[in-house]
C-alpha cells in the first residue's frame, strides 16, 4: 500500500489528577488514550468505535492538535507534526479540519453562518475578500444549504442543517483529511441518513480521507472500509469493517456487536446476547494484565497477570486478546 | 421591534405610575399618621398659628381628600404646573423665573425653588460622576477578569480574587476617607471635595478621579468575577473548541469569540448599575462633598423636605425603568438569538 496521509505511532494522551486548592499537586494521571497506533490512506474512512470513555474523542483531538499529546508522534504526508506551532501548525490545520459532535453548541451563537464558514479561510488569509465569499457559497451549496442564507445566525436552523454549516466549514478550506467526531449521534435517525450520505458524497467528490469516531455501530458499518475498537485507552481490534462485524476476534468486539439493536423482532430473539458486568473501569486505576479481563465472559485466570500485545493475522485483521473467539 | 417598544414603554409607565402611588402614600397619608407630619405645618414656618396653618393647607391644597391629591399630583407630573397655580404663585414674572418655583415634582419646602430646578442643578454632578466611574471600573476590571479567565488558579487569578474580595468588604465610605486622608490630605494628590463643571474639563476630571476610583474599586470587584466566570464558561464552549480547529490564534478565540458571547450577561449588569447610580450615589457622594443627587437626598430627609425627597425618589425610578429598556434592547442588538417580538 501507499504512504499513508495521517499516521500515529504509539500516542498516549493523559490528564492530571489534582488534589489541593491552594496548594495543587499532582497525585496521578488519567491515560486516556495508551499507545495507539494508526494509518490513514488517501480516499479511505477508519472508524474508531467504542463506548463512552474509551478515549476516542480524546484521541481524535489529539490527532488534531487540539489536544497535547504526551508520548508518540503525529506523522501528515511523511512530516512529523507532534511538536509543531505557530505557522506549521496553522498550516496543518488547513488540511486536516474537523466535525463536532454537537452542531448546536459548536457554533458561535454570535456570528452568521457565512462568516462561521469564512473564518478559517480568513484566518489563513486564503483570496480576495470576494474569492472567499463566492467558496463559502460553494461550499453551502455543496453540502446542501441555500447560499443565500449566508447572512442568517445559527440559531435560525435546524440540527441537520447545522450540522450542514459545520461540514461546510471543514470542507471549505480543501482539506485531505476530516476527522468527524460524531457526526450524526447528536441527530434524529431521519437526518442521520442525509448526513451519512453527504459524507460519502463528499468523499467520493472532493477525495477526502475520513476518521470516525462514533459508538453507533450501524453508522460505521455504512461509512467505514476500516474499523478500530477502542477499550480503556487502547485498541483491542482492528481489521475491515467485514472482518470485524462478521468475525469478530476479541470478546469486547463481539459484545459490542451483540448489543447493536436489531429492527427484526424474530431475528432479535434468536440473537445471542452477550451482556457485560459492570461498568467500565476507572482509567486512573486500570486492571492488571488485560485491561478487559474483569468484565470479559471468557477471561482465564492468566489474563489478570498478562498484557497481550495487538497482534495481527496475515490479512490484516488484528486483536489484543489472549484467548481470541473462533472466527 | 416597534410593538416590542410600544409594550415596553407602557409595562415602564405602569411601573412608574405603581412608584407614584407609592411615593404618594408614603410621603403623605403615612408619613401623617405614623409621625404626625403635617406638610402644611412644616411649610407654614417656624411657631405658625393654627390659622396661618388652615391657610397653608387651603393653599398647598391639603384640606381636599387624599384621592383629589393624588390625581393633581398626577396632573402635575404629566402636564405640568397648570395655568391657574402659575398665577397664583408667581404672578407677574416670567415663565422662566416661574419655572425656578414650580415645576412637575412640586416644590421644595426648604428652598424657593422647585424641585425640578433643584433635581437639574444637582444631576449633573451624579450623571459625571457615574461616567468617570463606569469608565474607570471597565477598564480595570475586564481586562483582570479575561486574564483570571485565560489562567485560571494561576497567582494571578489567585491574588485578583484576593484583591476582588477586599475590594468588595470595604465600605466605599470607610475606603473613601482613607483614600481622602492618604491620596488627597496627606500627599495633596488629588482635591479634598468639591466639583467643577464640565466647562472646565481639566478641573472635572480632577475633582472626580478620587471619588469615581473608590466607587470604581467597588463595582470592578464584582464586574472582575462575572467578567472572570462568564470568560471561564465561554472558553468551554464547543464553539470556542471549534475556533481553534479553526486555526485561529489565541486572540482571536478569546476576543472574537468568547469575550464577544461573554459580555452579554456583562453589558445587562452594567445598563442595570448604571441606572442605580444614576439615580444618586449617596454614600460617595457625601463622603467626597459631591453635591450630587445622593447629597440633596439626604439633605432634603434631614430637613424634611418631603417633596424634594419625593421627588428623587420618583426621579430615580424613572431613571432605572428607562435603564432597565435600554439594557433590553441593547442585548437584543448584541444577541441574534433575543427576538424582540
Amino acid at each position: 500500500m501507499s504512504e499513508p496521509i495521517l499516521r500515529a505511532t504509539g500516542v498516549t494522551i493523559g490528564f492530571p489528577v489534582t488534589r489541593g486548592i491552594i496548594f495543587q499537586r499532582e497525585v496521578g494521571r488519567v491515560q486516556a488514550v495508551d499507545g495507539v497506533d494508526l494509518e490513514l490512506h488517501a480516499g479511505e474512512t477508519l472508524a474508531i468505535v467504542g463506548e463512552s470513555g474509551c478515549g476516542k474523542t480524546t484521541l481524535a483531538r489529539g490527532l488534531v492538535r487540539l489536544q497535547s499529546i504526551d508520548a508518540g508522534t503525529i506523522e501528515y504526508l511523511g512530516e512529523d507534526i507532534t511538536r509543531r506551532s505557530g505557522r506549521g501548525l496553522t498550516d496543518f490545520r488547513r488540511q486536516v479540519t474537523m466535525i463536532f459532535q454537537d452542531p448546536i453548541a459548536s457554533l458561535d451563537p454570535r456570528m452568521r453562518i457565512g462568516q462561521s464558514v469564512q473564518e478559517p479561510l480568513d484566518i489563513h488569509g486564503i483570496g480576495t475578500p470576494v474569492e472567499r465569499k463566492r467558496r463559502v457559497q460553494e461550499a453551502m451549496e455543496r453540502v446542501g444549504l441555500n447560499p443565500e442564507h449566508y447572512n442568517r445566525f445559527p440559531h435560525e436552523f435546524s440540527g441537520g442543517q447545522r450540522q450542514r454549516i459545520g461540514i461546510a466549514r471543514a470542507v471549505v478550506m480543501e482539506p485531505r483529511v476530516i476527522v468527524c467526531d460524531e457526526p450524526v449521534s447528536a441527530l434524529d435517525v431521519s437526518v442521520q441518513a442525509q448526513i451519512v450520505n453527504l459524507l460519502e458524497d463528499l468523499q467520493r467528490d472532493l477525495g477526502l480521507s475520513y476518521i470516525v469516531i462514533a459508538h453507533d455501530l450501524d453508522v460505521v458499518r455504512r461509512l467505514a472500509d476500516r474499523v478500530k475498537v477502542m477499550y480503556l485507552g487502547r485498541v483491542v481490534e482492528e481489521g475491515t469493517g467485514e472482518q470485524v462485524y462478521t468475525a469478530p476476534r476479541h470478546p469486547y468486539s463481539s459484545a459490542l456487536l451483540a448489543a447493536r439493536p436489531v429492527a427484526d423482532p424474530v431475528r432479535a430473539r434468536s440473537q445471542q446476547r452477550i451482556v457485560l458486568e459492570g461498568d467500565v473501569p476507572s482509567p486512573l486505576n486500570p486492571p492488571s494484565g488485560c485491561r478487559f479481563h474483569p468484565r470479559c465472559p471468557v477471561a482465564q485466570p492468566s489474563c489478570a497477570q498478562e498484557d497481550p500485545r495487538l497482534e495481527h493475522a496475515a490479512d490484516g485483521h488484528g486483536w489484543a486478546c489472549a484467548y481470541p473467539l473462533e472466527p | 421591534m416597534v410593538r416590542f417598544l410600544i409594550r415596553r414603554l407602557l409595562g415602564g409607565i405602569f411601573v412608574v405610575l405603581v412608584v407614584t402611588l407609592a411615593v404618594f402614600v408614603l410621603f403623605g397619608p403615612v408619613l401623617r399618621w405614623n409621625s404626625n407630619i403635617s406638610p402644611a405645618r412644616l411649610y407654614a414656618g417656624k411657631n405658625p398659628s393654627p390659622e396661618q396653618i388652615e391657610r397653608v393647607s387651603a393653599l398647598l391644597g391639603l384640606d381636599k381628600p387624599y384621592y383629589v391629591q393624588y390625581g393633581y399630583t398626577l396632573k402635575r407630573l404629566v402636564l405640568g404646573p397648570s395655568q391657574e397655580e402659575r398665577e397664583r404663585v408667581c404672578p407677574g414674572s416670567t415663565a422662566a423665573e416661574c419655572d425656578e418655583l414650580l415645576g412637575r415634582f412640586g416644590s421644595s419646602f426648604a428652598k424657593q425653588r422647585s424641585v425640578d430646578s433643584l433635581i437639574w442643578t444637582h444631576f449633573p454632578v451624579t450623571l459625571s460622576l457615574t461616567f468617570v466611574a463606569a469608565i474607570l471600573w471597565l477598564l480595570i476590571s475586564i481586562p483582570i477578569g479575561i486574564i483570571s479567565a485565560i489562567r485560571p488558579r494561576s497567582i494571578f487569578d489567585r491574588v485578583t480574587i484576593v484583591f476582588v474580595l477586599i475590594g468588595q468588604s470595604l465600605p466605599v465610605y470607610y475606603f473613601g476617607l482613607l483614600a481622602l486622608y492618604f491620596l488627597a490630605y496627606r500627599l495633596g494628590w488629588f482635591p479634598l471635595s468639591g466639583y467643577e463643571p464640565l466647562s472646565n474639563p481639566g478641573q472635572w476630571l480632577y475633582h472626580l478621579l478620587l471619588p469615581g476610583l473608590v466607587l470604581a474599586l467597588q463595582f470592578a470587584a464584582i464586574y472582575v468575577r462575572i467578567t472572570r466566570s462568564q470568560m471561564l464558561d465561554t472558553l468551554s464552549e464547543d464553539y470556542v473548541r471549534t475556533a481553534r480547529a479553526k486555526g485561529a490564534g489565541e486572540t482571536r478565540v478569546i476576543v472574537r469569540h468568547a469575550f464577544r458571547n461573554a459580555m452579554l450577561p456583562i453589558v445587562t449588569m452594567f445598563g442595570l448599575d448604571l441606572g442605580l447610580l444614576l439615580g444618586g450615589a449617596i454614600l460617595i457622594e457625601v463622603t467626597f462633598g459631591l453635591q450630587g443627587l445622593g447629597w440633596l437626598a439626604v439633605q432634603a430627609a434631614q430637613r424634611l423636605d418631603v417633596p424634594t425627597t419625593a421627588g428623587i425618589v420618583l426621579f430615580s425610578a424613572i431613571i432605572i425603568v428607562a435603564a432597565n429598556i435600554v439594557v433590553d434592547i441593547v442585548n437584543a442588538t448584541l444577541d441574534p438569538r433575543i427576538r424582540l417580538e
